[in-house]
């Protein structure tokens, strides 16, 4: 498949009333790539997915799916894409085959393949026993299987998981992030929200971080973690104050950072080599350590880092707009 | 035009048969007013309305007959006025969300979910 930009976004404003969700972003997504969009709950994570699925209207700036202006042909960028959305949207009355057998209807599949569809899906996410079963009588993970499956249904060329494995076990996400790998690799273009850091981390090829509707960070996993730095190390001591100076006069360190259990030190080299240059300034000083540790920079690290330490509410409107057309 | 309105209406349909409370409800009323109001005072008022001079001209009806009907009105608006707020319930489980997110023209739901009511009633 020819890889050329599936989605592109430029200048995107969109506000709810006075408060503006997302601000002025521009990015593109390569086709046949898992693509992640991060950011803190209210961040506009949501509000992005919503006007690039024509769920909402694009207000300023421009949104391509495709190639489709999702202004002025949202109908021909709805035949493209499949979303996975963020809460919960299944009819509880209707069993998991029609849930199945509707969608295929609504986006009007021929019989044959709809048919040979649902048993394939069917089957890809172990739900044989539950054919006949009602969407109410499922547990959580099966639900969230469900719904992926019918995201699914119409092999679109984007599929949009706005957090698709929010809430369930880790042996529901393992087996969820096998599937979205396997439809990737069938030429699927992949756009993930998510929380989890570590499911970004080992499912995407890029990552883009938003935060109060702007984009503070993009790249590769890869390349975010190593502008944190080689390695990471927490130390504790009986004068942080005084710890902190002293870390700061080893030229491998970046960073030295308060955190409520003691120091983070940022190094920019080998951590290996580098611990011991750092305790032994320490020391000089006469200041007790009283535990050291250290690690690779997750993107968890990376998030904390662009995103800050403060837990949001995220305004109350944001995760679920309302509709506006209706 | 596309045919998905059907679809629409299928689930309606699915829903309808399911819920045996709203079909029997359906089914079942109706003949319970006739029964209760109809029969029961149908012969009160006979000897009331035996008082009253026929109007030359007007067709003279008995009471049931002039019940039936009010009950068929009756039954066509209530089914329809439910049919219509499960349109309100999908909006708020979210199903709603994944018709207007598929291709489908918008139109197709009032159909579907309009054709439904017509039949349930």
């Amino acid at each position: 498949m020819m890889a050329g930009k599936i989605i592109e976004v430029e200048n995107l404003e969109h506000s709810f009333g006075d408060f503006k969700a997302v601000d002025n972003i521009s990015f593109s997504v390569e086709e046949g790539e898992i693509f992640s969009f991060l950011g803190p709950n209210g961040a506009g994570k949501s509000t992005t997915i919503n006007v690039l699925t024509t769920q909402l209207a694009c207000q300023k700036g421009s949104a391509k799916v495709c190639g489709l202006d999702v202004r002025t042909r949202p109908h021909d960028v709805k035949k493209s894409i499949g979303i996975v959305f963020q809460d919960e949207v299944l009819d509880r009355d209707l069993t998991v085959r029609e849930t199945l057998e509707f969608h295929g209807r609504i986006y009007s599949m021929p019989r044959d393949q709809r048919l040979a569809r649902e048993k394939e899906l069917i089957e890809l996410v172990e739900l044989e026993e539950k054919v006949n079963e009602r969407t109410k009588n499922l547990s959580g993970g099966m639900k969230r299987r469900l719904e992926i499956a019918r995201g699914l249904m119409t092999r679109p060329r984007v599929l949009f998981l706005d957090e698709p494995t929010i809430g369930l076990d880790p042996q529901t996400r393992l087996r969820i992030w096998d599937y979205i790998k396997g439809i990737n690799e069938e030429g699927t273009t992949i756009f993930l929200t998510t929380h989890y850091m570590d499911e970004a981390d080992r499912l995407s090829d890029r990552v883009e971080i938003i935060d109060h509707g702007k984009i503070i960070a993009s790249g590769t996993s890869e390349s975010l973690k190593n502008t944190l730095g080689e390695d990471m190390m927490y130390l504790e001591t009986v004068d942080d104050e005084k710890a902190a100076a002293a870390a700061k006069s080893v030229s491998e360190v970046s960073e030295v950072k308060r955190v409520s259990s003691g120091l983070e030190l940022i190094l920019s080299a080998d951590g290996a080599k580098v611990m011991p240059k750092v305790l032994r300034s320490i020391e000089k000083e006469g200041i007790g350590i009283l535990s050291v540790k250290m690690k690779k920079p997750s993107l968890d690290d990376v998030f904390v880092h662009y995103t800050g330490r403060e837990i949001r509410d995220g305004p109350p409107e944001t995760s679920m707009p309302k509709p506006r057309r209706h | 035009m596309g045919k998905e309105f059907l679809t629409i209406y299928w689930r309606e349909m699915i829903r309808f048969v399911r819920f045996r409370g709203q079909l029997f409800a359906a089914l079942v009323q109706p003949a319970l007013w006739l029964l209760l109001f109809g029969v029961a005072m149908s012969s009160n008022f006979a000897s009331d309305t035996i008082v009253f001079p026929t109007i030359p001209g007007v067709v003279d009806i008995d009471y049931l007959t002039f019940m039936a009907a009010g009950v068929m009105a009756m039954t066509a608006l209530f089914t329809c006025l439910f049919g219509g707020m499960g349109l309100l319930f999908d909006k708020n489980w979210g199903i709603m969300k994944e018709m207007l997110a598929s291709p489908m023209r918008s139109y197709h739901i009032q159909l579907g979910v309009g054709l439904g009511g017509v039949t349930k009633s």
